[in-house]
């Protein structure tokens, strides 16, 4: 799917895409969180990169959606690259993007009353940056609390997001 | 540096309790929706369908329009004599339309696209999609066209 990042040292537009994983080296730790190369493995498991149009094999953000019992949409890891975090970061909306992307794919594949609605954990090591990042989850992208360390995004909210970060 | 070990899976987290809780509350909060809003959900979900169709590389089923108009009435519960009528047109009219007999003009475009709430253009695309997949299939057949060359006929007078 055809979307826009935006370059964060000037708020350029750029031109990017959600696309399946299959055949490219997906990230293996080396400053990222998670092991999407193994995860992408699991036949139950989406996996989905964003890379931008000008360089299609450096990817920067990863996306595992997940079905659960076939029906019910579940975000099984997200991650972006590292050199799109902190102060110096590359692109801005890579997050937002994939968040709205697996809003999307919950409204897709989703069944019954579940349609549209996506759930997924927030873990960190430290508490204080896992209140942190439910607390960012909440106002950027609209998702409830609901226990513990989860959290849903409900079709409204995912609507929202669809609109904001891949059709405008 | 992390380490396997380290990394948080998805099975470490989740057990059948969590699993039972998470679906009464989304089946709770659901409830609460409006008609209205679960209409939408469905509805939104075919219109993605559709638009990742047309975007797809190397579909592997191809989908008619009469397919999407399908699920559109699938999901609004209505039959495809009803849209006729609702487009006054008769039913065997539409249908030829919807199977690819006759090619889309600008008032039906207009009318599914009013139907649906979908963009006009996408249900263009989705004809031109499906063209496009029968030419790349013939294109298999490239030696049965050479004889139509330009050169032929240069070549003849």
């Amino acid at each position: 799917m055809d979307i826009r990042i935006t370059q964060f040292s000037d708020s350029k537009s750029i031109d990017a895409k959600i696309i399946k994983s299959a055949g490219l080296a997906l990230p293996t730790f080396g400053g990222w969180r998670f092991n999407f190369e193994k995860h992408a493995r699991n036949a139950a498991f989406q996996t989905y990169v964003l890379v931008t149009e000008e360089t299609p094999y450096a990817i920067e953000g990863c996306l595992i959606f997940r079905l659960k019992d076939e029906m019910e949409p579940y975000m099984a890891y997200i991650e972006i690259a590292p050199h799109n975090k902190g102060e110096n970061r590359r692109f801005d909306r890579v997050a937002g993007c994939l968040i709205a992307f697996a809003s999307r794919l919950s409204f897709i594949h989703g069944k019954d009353h579940f349609k549209g609605w996506l759930a997924f954990d927030v873990l960190e090591e430290r508490e204080e940056d896992e209140v942190k990042l439910m607390t960012v989850y909440c106002q950027k992208y609209g998702a409830l609390k609901w226990s513990g360390t989860t959290m849903v995004i409900s079709p409204e909210a995912g609507e929202k997001l669809i609109f904001k970060f891949l059709e405008q | 540096m992390k380490k396997e070990s380290d990394e948080i899976l998805v099975e470490d987290i989740w057990n059948e309790q969590k699993k039972a809780g998470l679906k009464e509350f989304i089946l709770s909060e659901s409830a609460k929706q409006s008609e209205e809003r679960r209409l939408r959900n469905e509805l939104l979900a075919i219109q993605y369908r559709m638009q990742d169709y047309i975007e797809s590389e190397n579909p592997t089923n191809m989908l008619r329009l009469m397919d999407f108009v399908k699920m559109y009435l699938h999901t609004l519960n209505v039959t495809q004599k009803k849209l006729a009528e609702l487009f006054e047109m008769k039913d065997s009219n539409l249908h030829k339309y919807l199977v690819g007999e006759r090619k889309l003009n600008a008032d039906l475009v207009l009318k599914l696209s009013s139907f649906s709430h979908v963009d006009p253009e996408y249900w263009f695309r989705v004809e031109v999609k499906n063209e496009l997949i029968e030419i790349n299939k013939e294109k298999a057949k490239a030696k049965d066209y050479q004889k139509y060359d330009y050169r032929n006929l240069l070549a003849a007078s």
